[in-house]
């Protein structure tokens, strides 16, 4: 009994030091693919945010009237407004931007405090901010194919050909935001590989 | 000497978490299972969610006539993306229940299964999330219609039809769900485990 209460303390004291030296060597390595990664993340999203909520084309169109009247002027706009799936967009990506710059704060200071606990809850939600970010992305995408392409089953007819800018910058903010929540994925598989590589080491230590 | 002794500590250590761990593992297991299960109904419901409506028709020759139009889910490649995104996850979800069943039996060397579990749980949200998202805009169109790009709502005519497509949809968000629940506990363990042995 005196043992085995004796003996973890004993472990302790071994191992702390060379324990600490590589967890903190470990996390300085992380340190920089997270920050990256949650950088990326950020200026993907905020791109893919800026480039939806800033898209509008305005077309104008001359009809004739008739053989003595002027033809008349058909003005139209294409927002991203106009469409809920876009809306969705904008705001998933101000959301997932805004995530990124608090969370990369919220790292920062953690790793300086040495903070272990806030890097599993953050695992946690990086994972959820990615689902979200990619149904956003998953919504753009399957409306933004059938404005590209229609569908002749539901009689949704194609728009894309009459606004070619305000799709191909749609386009673009959807792929860029694509790009962004792979990061997050990577981010996610970084974190838990550090964890599970954090957890080999401390086993290697204790035994 | 110094390895028995390491042994018997460790031993010790382990006793005490091990109901919480073996509940941790259950409760694994069996959200795997239920997420078969949830999949699986996902993919009956899109596949059976064919409707035909008798439509009023005007022919050159015939005149008036009404004509049967099929309304499918392979119409709109959400939809086909949505069932494959399903069947993939319904795959992964039998396969990674019975890792998780087997694993449980010996949860002794079982942090680089959680590791793997833990991947895998990410990219399969990560899919049924994006098809989730397709298949929820491209129904809530055939909902609600939109009138500045003149795309006429459906629903109002293929009633069933968008019944089962709302099923499948809302099942497919149970999946997504369930799925960042299991990166949870696959995270949580890992967690858990690392903060027994330093931290």
């Amino acid at each position: 009994m005196e043992n085995n209460s004796k003996l973890p303390k004993s472990m302790d004291v071994v191992g702390t030091g060379t324990m600490e030296a590589a967890i903190s060597k470990g996390q300085r390595r992380v340190h920089h693919g997270e920050v990256v990664l949650r950088l990326m993340g950020f200026v993907l999203t905020i791109m893919g945010a800026i480039l939806v909520g800033f898209d509008r084309q305005t077309r104008t169109w001359l009809l004739e009237a008739g053989a003595n009247l002027p033809p008349l002027e058909l003005q139209i706009t294409a927002k991203y407004q106009y469409m809920s799936t876009m809306v969705f967009f904008v705001i998933a990506n101000a959301i997932v931007c805004t995530y990124a710059a608090v969370s990369l704060a919220f790292y920062l200071m953690a790793s300086r405090d040495g903070k272990c606990s806030l890097s599993h809850v953050l695992i946690v939600t990086d994972a959820l901010i990615m689902g979200f970010l990619l149904s956003a992305d998953g919504a753009a995408a399957a409306v933004g194919i059938i404005g590209r392409d229609g569908n002749s089953h539901l009689q949704w007819h194609r728009v894309c050909y009459m606004f070619n800018k305000f799709c191909n910058q749609g386009a673009a903010a959807v792929v860029l935001s694509t790009l962004g929540s792979v990061c997050l994925l990577l981010l996610v598989a970084l974190s838990a590989s550090n964890l599970h590589k954090k957890l080999n080491h401390s086993h290697v230590v204790a035994t | 000497m110094g390895s028995a002794t390491a042994a018997e500590v460790s031993e010790v250590a382990e006793r005490a978490p091990r109901e919480k761990k073996r509940g941790c593992f259950l409760a694994d297991a069996a959200l795997r299972v239920l997420l078969v299960a949830v999949t699986v109904a996902s993919v009956a419901v899109l596949v059976t969610s064919k409707q035909t409506k008798l439509v009023q028709a005007t022919l050159p020759v015939l005149g008036t006539v009404m004509v049967p139009i099929d309304a499918k889910f392979t119409h709109s490649p959400a939809f086909i993306y949505l069932l494959a995104a399903m069947s993939v996850t319904c795959l992964y979800s039998i396969v990674s229940a019975l890792a998780s069943l087997l694993s449980s039996c010996k949860p002794a060397g079982s942090a680089a299964a959680l590791l793997t579990f833990a991947y895998f749980d990410v990219l399969a949200l990560g899919i049924v999330a994006s098809a989730t998202g397709a298949a929820g805009g491209v129904a809530y169109i055939g909902l609600k219609g939109n009138k500045h790009v003149r795309w006429e709502k459906i629903c109002n005519n293929y009633d069933t039809f968008c019944q089962h497509v709302g099923g499948a949809i809302a099942l497919s968000l149970a999946a997504a769900v369930i799925l960042s629940i299991l990166c949870h506990l696959s995270i949580f363990a890992l967690y858990s485990k690392l903060r027994r042995s330093s931290c």
